[in-house]
């Protein structure tokens, strides 16, 4: 006879992994620091990639300006000025994927748990239990 | 209420039984409006602007993920700011990129709301998204609203302005630019809307989050009053903004939709069948779950009055 509770069990563990956890579970097995830290890297490339586009733009937008203050204006103070709201920006939005990935990391990771408390109790029952009553 | 709750469960047992045919049908359903709306308001491409194009396009967004919808309606919009002027459509897809560069990476669940906010502008009823969103989603939703009202009215601001853009000589290629990058940071109306709703999604959000009794229709008509304070304060500051008399009603109709809306799909509880299969050391197990619902319907009794026994009576 087929164990009632276990199936019930195994159909439990069984949904989670199909569904949520097969991404929670690949994101868990990373240590919370590596985690965090390769988004962030991902993040700066981003958020660099997004700054260049901005100041492309605002050039285009400007270009008249630019042109003819070109060769009057402090090339060098031009260049830290930006390099300041390039490293403000950059600060700003990677603390702020710094919280959302924590965030999200220990969210999941509380699932995971769970979920493997849900395994050890499937475990437990297969010892009590034994695998003679599937006969 | 009893009444809503039960339509609430009738509609989880159809959506259970349903889902193959209901999911596709919705996807489609709002792809093909999303669609109709761009064409109507930018449609400056012919070859995009066909109605073959439009339903090829509805029937691909139907069968892939919400992101290839979103991309979809992006490529469009593209598509029809290339045909008008190079210079914008470089502009726009600037503003796409630095969108999905920044924001569009923490917003996967909704992605739809990209969709669904330039559209309830075009039918009028916009003042119901940062309602439903603070609802729904959680409060990274407010950035996805921010980037849909920013498209909304990007993409008004050429319209408007499309007539200008196609009068200026080919080689303006600076001043088309100037055009397309006004219609972002000269936008007061836009400013305006982006504080309000953004705002407006968070207020819902924190108070329904809160124990306390009705937290979620206070939270409705919290994050309501605010909109409507904030735009107040921003027509005295800004000189575009919406018109007050359209505010007002917009946030009439707004707060009752958003409760229908909250009432129905807060939760998000719409599970449907699943099927999963495993082993152990004995049996393969393929199996079906079923959701099970929570109210039950009332059950209807039939009254039968017995003839026979009167007849017998009657003797």
């Amino acid at each position: 006879m087929i164990n009632e509770e276990r199936t019930k069990m195994m159909t439990r563990l069984a949904l989670y992994e199909t569904k949520e956890g097969k991404k929670e579970l690949k994101i868990t097995r990373y240590s919370p620091g590596d985690y965090v830290m390769l988004q962030m890297l991902w993040s700066f490339v981003c958020g660099t990639l997004a700054f260049v586009i901005i100041c492309v733009l605002a050039a285009l937008y400007n270009i008249e300006t630019l042109m003819t203050e070109l060769f009057s204006m402090d090339i060098l103070l031009f260049a830290r000025n930006i390099l300041v709201i390039y490293i403000i920006f950059i600060a700003c939005y990677l603390m702020f994927c710094y919280s959302y990935y924590s965030y999200r990391y220990g969210k999941y990771k509380k699932r995971v748990n769970a979920y493997i408390l849900r395994l050890k109790e499937l475990y437990k029952h297969y010892v009590q239990n034994g695998n003679n009553q599937n006969m | 209420m009893a009444t809503l709750l039960m339509m609430k469960e009738k509609m989880k047992e159809i959506y259970a039984e349903y889902y193959k045919v209901i999911v596709p049908t919705v996807k489609a359903v709002v792809a093909f409006l999303m669609l109709l709306a761009i064409n109507d308001k930018i449609g400056y491409m012919a070859r995009l602007d066909s109605f073959l194009v439009v339903l090829v396009l509805t029937a691909v967004c139907a069968f892939t993920p919400t992101g290839i919808t979103v991309l979809v309606g992006l490529a469009v919009i593209l598509g029809h700011l290339s045909a008008l002027s190079f210079e914008i459509a470089l502009v726009a897809l600037a503003v796409f990129m630095v969108m999905g560069l920044l924001y569009l990476r923490f917003c996967n669940k909704d992605l739809i709301l990209l969709v669904l906010v330039p559209l309830s502008f075009y039918f009028g009823v916009p003042y119901v998204m940062p309602l439903v969103a603070g609802i729904l989603c959680g409060p990274v939703a407010a950035l996805t609203l921010g980037c849909g009202i920013v498209i909304h009215y990007f993409i008004d601001y050429i319209s408007v302005n499309a007539l200008t853009i196609q009068g200026m000589a080919a080689e303006g290629t600076v001043d088309k630019i100037r055009v397309g990058v006004d219609g972002l940071i000269r936008n007061e109306a836009m400013f305006l809307t982006l504080i309000s709703f953004v705002a407006a999604t968070l207020v819902v959000h924190i108070l329904r989050r809160q124990s306390m009794d009705h937290a979620w229709s206070i939270a409705i008509f919290s994050g309501a009053m605010c909109n409507v304070i904030l735009n107040f304060m921003g027509l005295l500051v800004f000189d575009n903004g919406p018109s007050v008399f359209g505010l007002l009603i917009g946030t009439i109709i707004a707060i009752p939709l958003a409760m229908l809306v909250g009432l129905l799909f807060m939760g998000l509880d719409y599970s449907r069948t699943e099927k999963v299969q495993f082993e152990d050391e004995d049996y393969y197990y393929y199996v079906k779950a079923v959701p099970k619902m929570n109210i039950q319907a009332p059950s209807k009794t039939v009254k039968r009055i017995n003839t026979q026994r009167y007849h017998t009576n009657q003797k």
